[in-house]
């Protein structure tokens, strides 16, 4: 334990390359999947971009340092969680609720379930990086 | 396909499609090898050295080359399927090296070499992809 660390340094650089692909990819989807055929499954594809705004958010917040950043992070990392933990878990019991794919159908299948491990991953970092930070406001 | 039609359609194109699927396997294997060796060296503790940062250089250009290619046979009036979404493909694989290699230099650790190692596995991804995209086109 010690000082808090910025969230891109160390593991957090690797962390912040494999958010960037991601927030990259999902915007990437949505984009074609709106732009191209938004009637076919609006829901799906609004949910993508839902997902792609959290990729970003989580990204940056991230790649950046001090507390109010570390708190963005917490917040986008949670509800990504949730959101693919949700998302994977009826798109498996009611596919035809999501008659086209979205990055978190099936827990993430389609991309390696990096989905699913990533959040996780980024929580860990969140609490394994925050070092003494709680006692070091306490004591300011 | 029957062998005539297969005939009369490689008439009509500039390239030879064996030649260039070539090309991008070999780049593939390369980008690859360098992906396994930064990941090996990630393992081992070794911050990013100077003979990786010009081997990343080297392979964003051959990149490059290879996209100007893909971007030559598209104003040549080659069709892949989902045009946009190829493009788009074109256009990360241009940029993730290069971006991947600046963020990882400012970090001189292990974890360096490990974010060259992502940028090596995405391009491999997008590589892929485009391989795919590209294997329906001209019928």
């Amino acid at each position: 334990m010690g000082e808090p660390r910025p969230t891109y340094s160390g593991p957090g650089r690797i962390l912040v390359a494999v958010y960037a692909v991601f927030a990259l990819a999902a915007t990437a989807r949505a984009g074609v999947q709106i732009a191209t055929r938004f009637d076919e499954a609006p829901v799906a594809y609004l949910l993508s971009a839902f997902a792609a705004v959290v990729y970003i958010v989580a990204t940056i917040a991230l790649a950046r340092s001090g507390p109010a950043a570390r708190r963005v992070a917490l917040v986008a990392c949670s509800v990504e969680l949730i959101g693919v933990v949700v998302v994977g878990t009826v798109s498996l019991v009611m596919p035809e609720a999501f008659p086209d794919e979205t990055v978190w159908s099936g827990f993430g299948r389609g991309y390696g379930f990096v989905p699913l491990v990533l959040p996780v991953l980024g929580l860990l970092w969140l609490r394994r990086s925050a070092g003494d930070e709680r006692v070091g406001h306490r004591l300011r | 396909m029957r062998r005539s039609d297969r005939r009369s359609a490689d008439r009509e194109r500039r390239y030879d499609p064996a030649v260039v699927s070539a090309l991008t396997a070999g780049l593939m294997l390369l980008v690859a090898a360098y992906g396994i060796a930064a990941l090996v060296l990630t393992a081992m503790g070794r911050a990013p050295r100077e003979y990786l940062v010009i081997a990343s250089m080297v392979l964003s250009a051959l990149v490059v080359v290879m996209v100007a290619i893909a971007a030559g046979l598209l104003v040549a009036g080659e069709r892949p399927d989902e045009l946009g979404t190829f493009v788009g493909y074109l256009v990360v694989a241009v940029v993730v090296l290069p971006l991947g290699t600046l963020w990882a230099l400012t970090e001189r650790s292990r974890w360096g070499t490990g974010v060259l190692a992502v940028a090596c596995f995405t391009l491999l991804v997008v590589m892929v992809r485009l391989q795919d995209l590209w294997s329906t086109t001209g019928g």
